[in-house]
């Protein structure tokens, strides 16, 4: 033991007695400003025999487009001269790209056998010289868009530390059948797919949070009720049924439970149900209409709709009910709460010359108007934080639209005929 | 009963509203007379100029006091007159007049006036010696020793202006208050030999900004002085943003 000791205050005089390192001199440098990095993306090459230059260009399209719209790059297509087994650090000549202002280099090869599709995409920082990420994907040519979404998602992984949300997808209510009924599309519109065929009004669709099964509100039955389904099945389960209004169904974060609007004991109240239907709970106790609830991330709090001032306003209580706090500016209607993903902000609707889309800070500070065309409603934020998806009436006919989560970059990407509202975003595919 | 007074009121009245249209016209005029002639004001042109020129490699270099000895060194300076010595008065012909015993007033207050000027020359050159002697005594100030003439005395200074201009062009960040810290090597040829990240904030987007920010402002680097190597740690950060 002493020995120990000994040896320990050795050390410590011996650690006194070596003279720290002269602290280094640090320069700061500064500047002002934030510009986009430039990225340069070139349709992959044929690697085959087989020569498809309409599917090396779309999945150009796809990545820039996904690209340009996470607002972390600004991206160009560029045409490469066809190089054959060039996607080796030593056989790139990055000078040209740097010369030209690009920061970052998209290239890629493909292969064609029958229905079979192998696309590989690089990532290549053109200053530093260097391989960021490479992906190899297999699978069917009708899997191309899916292959550049989530090559995007790996980009801005390798850039900002944070997924993308582009291999996610829409979840949407379409009246383009005659009918509303639920549809869901990639994020950016394409490859729509009907999922329910009730024939009726179907509405308010929200996804789990493990991506597999649905919630919405259908009156295929004469009442509003609340159903659910997986995406796997056509099989639709009733989940709450109960006399009068069943609405606005929200999956709380692990998945366990159901918050949603019930009319059973008179005035439209929040309640909370087991993920089966069971053991409803009330959590408001109000003479108004309390309705859209929508739950924190960490499941703590549940940002809801309720008119007990006169105009519906947004608020806020706990997950158990009570210390309710009003968080939407009075005096005007705001409606369709939704959390970010990282819980520090609400986008909402409020009616400001026709509705539209606002953040506010979760301590209700700071409240942002994100749109102004047109009348702007359920917003929904993307899994990543980055985009809001959201229904507009700018251009006649109810549409989805998507904007970056700064209110930039508003883009219509529902293309089906009719009417498209209520979008969600699905989680981010495992 | 009383005569009736002619009131003033209404001539009174007339003078304003005359007055203020007056006014009002001039007001209009000179407004319009402003919106369509050209500025007449001289043009105010802005010139950019770099401060940092490399001057001297060592201004501090070198030593106030010399070796007795040495024959390669520059006389040290010769002490100033005193700031406020009396003029020297100017030696000019006069009239030869015969020998008195007795000074006039004039004569006395120069003659008094020129021993002060000599004596405040001699305090400030041995007070001038002194403090020479204290100085070279603490260690290196002086110049006459010192070359002083070779560029980069401020090597540092340059390499952050040249590098602060490419920033301006590239920055890019994603995250609240990123920072990266670069250690730079610098041959003798002012040839970038090597960055290295020592601390970064894992803003990746912010790391490509900055690298992208050094190879630009590579090619206006200039060998070190002495033409030897120099490293230097320079860390980048968004303006505005605090200090971790």
């Amino acid at each position: 033991m002493k020995w120990c000791i000994r040896l320990l205050c050795l050390m410590l005089l011996v650690s006194c007695l070596i003279p720290a390192p002269e602290a280094a001199e640090y320069i700061e440098v500064t500047a002002s400003g934030n510009r986009q990095l430039k990225m340069a993306v070139v349709p992959p090459q044929p690697a085959g025999s087989v020569i498809r230059p309409e599917l090396a260009n779309e999945a150009a399209d796809v990545t820039g487009f996904d690209l340009a719209m996470s607002g972390v790059v600004a991206t160009e297509r560029r045409s490469a001269a066809p190089q054959p087994g060039a996607l080796g650090l030593s056989t790139i000549d990055f000078v040209p790209w740097l010369s030209a202002g690009f920061d970052l280099l998209v290239l890629g090869e493909y292969e064609v056998r029958g229905e079979e599709l192998t696309l590989e995409f690089r990532l290549f920082d053109v200053v530093g010289k260097k391989q960021l990420a490479v992906k190899r994907y297999l699978g069917k040519k009708k899997d191309l868009r899916r292959f550049a979404h989530a090559f995007s998602d790996e980009v801005l992984q390798a850039l900002t530390g944070v997924r993308g949300s582009f291999s996610s997808k829409v979840v949407y209510v379409s009246s383009q059948t005659g009918s509303k009924e639920i549809w869901q599309m990639d994020w950016d519109g394409h490859d729509p797919q009907q999922m329910t065929r009730n024939k009726s009004i179907t509405i308010s669709p929200d996804v789990s949070p493990d991506g597999r099964e649905i919630l919405f509100t259908s009156y295929k039955r004469g009442n509003p009720d609340l159903y659910k389904r997986a995406f796997s099945s056509t099989v639709e389960v009733p989940v709450a049924s109960f006399r009068g209004l069943n609405i606005t169904g929200s999956w709380s974060p692990d998945g366990s439970k159901i918050a949603l609007a019930l009319s059973k004991d008179g005035n439209t109240e929040i309640y909370t149900i087991n993920r089966d239907g069971s053991g409803p709970k009330r959590l408001t106790v109000s003479h108004a209409a309390n309705v859209s609830p929508a739950w924190s991330p960490d499941g703590a709090m549940i940002a809801f709709v309720s008119d007990r001032l006169g105009k519906p306003q947004v608020y806020l209580m706990d997950a158990a009910g009570g210390n309710v706090r009003r968080i939407s500016p009075n005096g005007s209607y705001s409606v369709n709460p939704a959390w970010s993903p990282d819980g520090t902000k609400i986008a909402y609707a409020r009616s400001a010359g026709g509705f539209q889309i606002f953040t506010v800070n979760a301590d209700g500070s700071s409240h942002t108007q994100l749109t102004s065309e047109g009348s702007n409603e359920r917003p929904r934020w993307s899994p990543d934080g980055r985009l809001i998806v959201f229904s507009s009436r700018r251009g006649g006919a109810e549409a989805i639209y998507v904007m970056r989560a700064d209110g930039s970059g508003q883009t219509k990407v529902s293309r089906s005929g009719g009417t498209s509202s209520h979008p969600v975003w699905t989680p981010q595919p495992k | 009963m009383q005569r009736a007074t002619p009131s003033r009121e209404p001539r009174f009245a007339v003078s304003i509203t005359l007055s203020l249209l007056l006014h009002a016209t001039l007001v209009a005029a000179l407004y319009w007379w402003q919106q369509f002639l050209p500025q007449m004001g001289p043009v105010q042109t802005t010139y950019y100029v770099d401060v940092v020129n490399l001057p001297v490699a060592d201004p501090r270099s070198g030593s106030p006091v010399q070796a007795e000895n040495s024959a390669d060194v520059a006389p040290p300076p010769s002490p100033e007159p005193p700031a406020m010595a009396a003029p020297q008065p100017q030696s000019r012909p006069v009239a030869r007049q015969p020998a008195t015993n007795t000074e006039s007033s004039a004569a006395f207050q120069q003659r008094m006036a020129k021993l002060q000027g000599v004596a405040d020359a001699k305090r400030q050159a041995q007070r001038l010696e002194e403090l020479r002697s204290k100085v070279a005594a603490a260690g290196r100030s002086g110049m006459p020793r010192g070359t002083g003439s070779e560029a980069g005395s401020d090597y540092t200074a340059y390499l952050h202006s040249r590098l602060k201009d490419a920033f301006r062009e590239t920055i890019s960040y994603n995250t609240k208050a990123p920072f990266v810290a670069m250690r730079l090597t610098i041959d003798g040829n002012g040839k970038l030999l090597r960055t290295r990240l020592e601390k970064s904030s894992n803003d990746k987007v912010f790391e490509l900004s900055v690298r992208r920010a050094i190879s630009l402002a590579e090619p206006s680097f200039t060998p070190p002085p002495g033409r030897s190597q120099y490293e230097g740690v320079f860390v980048f950060r968004p303006e505005g943003v605090a200090q971790q």
